[in-house]
């Protein structure tokens, strides 16, 4: 009984950090001298050392946890770091590798992916992609756990922790949301932590459908905290812990045309667009509603539905 | 793993052509195909977990992989997403014939739930209803509805076969459900047929007919052979017919109606639909209400936007007003068929060996080993073979034709059939944008991204 206890208690987190430098400006406005003091502030230097706390606190709960961390830019996503365990090609490989220290992992890759988003680009404003992030993060945990189940045993219990500080995306609603399916789909977790001041409809979605948590912490200064009381402990240990409660899920839909939120809509019935008014013709499968012979598909315009 | 016999009991009056009666059933069991010549374990290896795998693995990964090719292919036609879909079940003598083992029954039901769900799964829009077809008469086991596992249920309870088929009596059941559905709706009704004749009342015809008029496509999975009659159904009414010619494929064909169909031009009149998005309430005291059209009292539930009415479960119409009511992650479900991942291109063995040393000799400067060039974009795996070790051959490699990335084949499967994202290409999306906005290049920074 307690050794299948201790079989089940694995787990497979895979942390999703944005990282890019115009974030923490966006976060910390009035910028301050002593700002790490402030609770409600949070720089790249705290955010870190928070993050990283809590990995290694993850890790020495059970030798058999392992983390695979991605950071996310504007322009590009890397993995930081993963447990050796994880990569090694056959399962037989000793799970007990102590030459690794993730801090300095995640550190030195994190410098080069900064280096390399500077390089590109001076726009640091754009918001990180997450559902590249989470797409990357959904194909690691889907190799581990077909190896796992390949080689007769069973795997640790995947999950995905988003930290993320920048507004939703628009553009990125049909990626992340087939992300959350597939997430659904394979039974992993999506947990997540908004650090900026509003709401993300795209983390409530996903931590709703796939059974995660979602939080918006007042105070972000004290992000580890919130981060070792509520997200670091086994899954299957929640259902005895007092979490926070979501205050119900907006599952209203943006329409294709202007990107409105509406609770009401017209929906077209052969692609399932969704348009706040009644239009005479599909923008997005090009049918006609109209008693009008059809004319043939327009091409589809995708980049002009969701960008704008 | 000796070949076993068949574990039917053959008659014993085996060659008697006087019984009427046992004569059809030897009929039947000339089609029983004979598992002793049937040496599959001399085609297998172990692979080095002791996984078995078919010797030409490469092989039949490139003919999966052709599969998807098409599929991709065929993404860009119009879909009938809106589906209302009568399944008919065969449970006629035939039906418990065990050439596929343990017999027929077993091997439908089995892959009959599987398809229910992966059914709702894909079309969470779309209504389904079962029609069971047993001793020359059909019986409608569950109404057009929503919910997978009350058909599952129902399915389960009514599983003995005897009898005959008739096919116009299950298309008459099946045409009558499908009368009152909206005008935007599919109609289809899928098949799954044991035996080798049907026994009618009147003409069969009279009921191919019908189904051409009233646009239902009408498509066949058969487990015994290929029935004229069938062909007939699925040609005029431009349904799919195909043959099992094992379970896995039996189970390949019936999966394959999950995706939603072409739509053809004059199925279904195409309207705009008007919806609403119900917002979910909170559980607790403060989401107390009366709730559904039985006025339970109680607690979450999701509110009309209209009438403010609460409702159980989402998708269902208002029975107050009767507005159709979704969420919005139930249309996005399907978005993947409009916007899907194009198919990767395999990578030749030459090719990766050149990228590999490319990658070693960058190495050294970069410290981190991924984005290295020999790994999968997905999970990171080597992808070259390190010396002749055969045993560690993944096989397939291939490449992602917009952002360049290379994936392993087990990444290439998983992202176009369960993620519908290429990771490589979401990450170069906001990537474009952001070159975009500094006027650079798409193409530059593409390059930059791989050294
Ligand atoms: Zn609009
Ligand atoms: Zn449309
Ligand atoms: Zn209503
Ligand atoms: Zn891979
Ligand atoms: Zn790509």
């Amino acid at each position: 009984m307690a050794q299948d206890s201790d079989k089940e208690d694995r787990s497979l987190l895979v942390i999703l950090l944005e990282a890019h430098q115009g974030l923490w400006s966006q976060l910390n406005p009035e910028t301050d001298a002593n700002g790490t003091e402030e609770p409600r502030h949070l720089t790249l230097a705290g955010f870190l050392q928070q993050v990283l706390v809590f990995i290694n606190t993850f890790l020495s709960l059970s030798d058999a946890n392992q983390v695979a961390v991605i950071g996310m830019t504007s322009t590009t996503s890397s993995v930081l770091y993963t447990s050796p365990s994880l990569l090694s090609s056959s399962p037989v490989a000793n799970p007990v590798e102590v030459s690794s220290n993730p801090s300095h992992e995640v550190l030195a890759n994190l410098t080069i992916l900064l280096r390399e988003e500077e390089r590109q680009t001076g726009d640091a404003a754009q918001p990180a992609a997450l559902s590249g992030g989470l797409s990357r993060g959904l194909c690691l945990i889907n190799k581990a756990v077909s190896s796992a189940r390949a080689g007769g045993k069973r795997s640790a219990l995947p999950r995905v922790l988003c930290l993320q500080g920048s507004p939703d995306a628009t553009q990125q609603y049909i990626a992340v949301m087939n992300s959350i399916f597939a997430a659904q789909r394979s039974e992993v977790v999506i947990d997540a932590c908004m650090l900026s001041g509003s709401e993300s409809t795209f983390l409530q979605q996903a931590t709703h459908l796939t059974g995660g948590i979602y939080l918006r912490p007042k105070l972000r200064g004290a992000l580890l905290q919130y981060l070792l009381t509520i997200y670091c402990g086994f899954t299957f240990s929640r259902s005895h812990l007092e979490l926070p409660q979501p205050l119900g899920v907006d599952f209203r839909a943006s329409c294709f045309c202007h990107r409105r939120a509406i609770d009401m809509g017209f929906v077209c019935s052969v692609c399932l667009s969704i348009f706040c008014e009644n239009v005479p013709e599909c923008s997005i499968c090009g049918t006609c509603f109209s008693n009008a012979p059809r004319t043939p598909a327009a091409k589809r315009k995708v980049g002009s539905a969701f960008t704008d | 793993m000796a070949p076993k016999k068949s574990s039917v009991p053959v008659p014993e009056n085996w060659e008697d052509d006087d019984a009427p009666e046992e004569d059809e059933t030897a009929d039947l069991e000339a089609f029983q195909r004979q598992y002793e010549d049937d040496q599959s374990w001399t085609a297998l290896q172990e692979d080095e977990y002791g996984r078995l795998r078919p010797l030409d693995f490469r092989e039949e990964q490139r003919a999966k992989r052709q599969r998807l090719l098409s599929a991709a292919a065929s993404a860009s036609i119009r879909r009938g997403m809106i589906r209302y879909l009568q399944i008919i079940v065969d449970l006629s003598r035939a039906s418990s014939i065990g050439d596929m083992r343990p017999n027929r029954l077993a091997v439908m039901a089995g892959v009959l739930q599987g398809f229910i769900r992966k059914f709702f799964d894909e079309n969470p829009l779309s209504h389904l209803g079962l029609v069971i077809m047993r001793n020359g008469v059909a019986e409608r086991l569950t109404e057009l509805a929503g919910s997978p596992e009350a058909h599952i249920a129902k399915l389960q309870g009514a599983m003995d076969a005897g009898g005959d088929a008739s096919l116009q009596n299950a298309m008459n059941v099946a045409l009558d459900s499908l009368k009152s559905i909206p005008p935007y709706g599919h109609r289809e009704v899928l098949i799954l047929f044991a035996a080798l004749s049907t026994c009618d009342p009147g003409n069969v015809m009279d009921a191919v007919k019908a189904a051409k008029e009233r646009n239902v496509r009408v498509s066949i999975v058969g487990v015994a052979a290929e029935v004229h009659i069938c062909r007939v159904f699925t040609k005029e009414t431009r349904g799919e017919y195909g043959i099992a010619l094992n379970e896995r494929h039996f189970e390949e064909l019936v999966f394959s109606h999950a995706t939603p169909p072409p739509s053809l031009a004059g199925d279904t009149s195409a309207s705009l639909v008007r919806m609403g998005f119900a917002h979910r309430n909170p559980d607790g005291i403060d989401g107390t209400a009366y709730i559904g059209a039985e006025c339970k009292l109680g607690t979450g539930g999701f509110t009309c936007p209209r009438c403010r009415a609460r409702v159980v479960e989402l998708p269902c119409s208002c029975h107050i007003c009767g507005l159709t009511l979704v969420s919005s992650p139930h249309l996005a479900r399907s978005y993947h068929h409009l916007f899907p991942v194009r198919a990767f291109s395999e990578v030749p063995q030459a090719e990766l060996e050149a990228v590999k040393a490319g990658a070693e000799a960058t190495v050294v400067a970069k410290t981190s080993s991924e984005d290295g060039g020999s790994t999968c974009y997905g999970c990171l795996t080597e992808l070259t073979v390190s010396g002749e070790d055969l045993t560690q051959d993944l096989g397939v490699v291939v490449r992602c034709g917009e952002c360049k990335q290379l994936f392993c084949y087990d990444c290439d499967l998983y992202i176009h059939e369960t993620l519908h994202n290429c990771p490589g290409c979401e990450t170069m999306a906001s990537h474009d944008q952001a070159a975009n906005s500094e006027g650079q290049n798409g193409a530059e920074t593409a390059n930059m991204d791989e050294d």
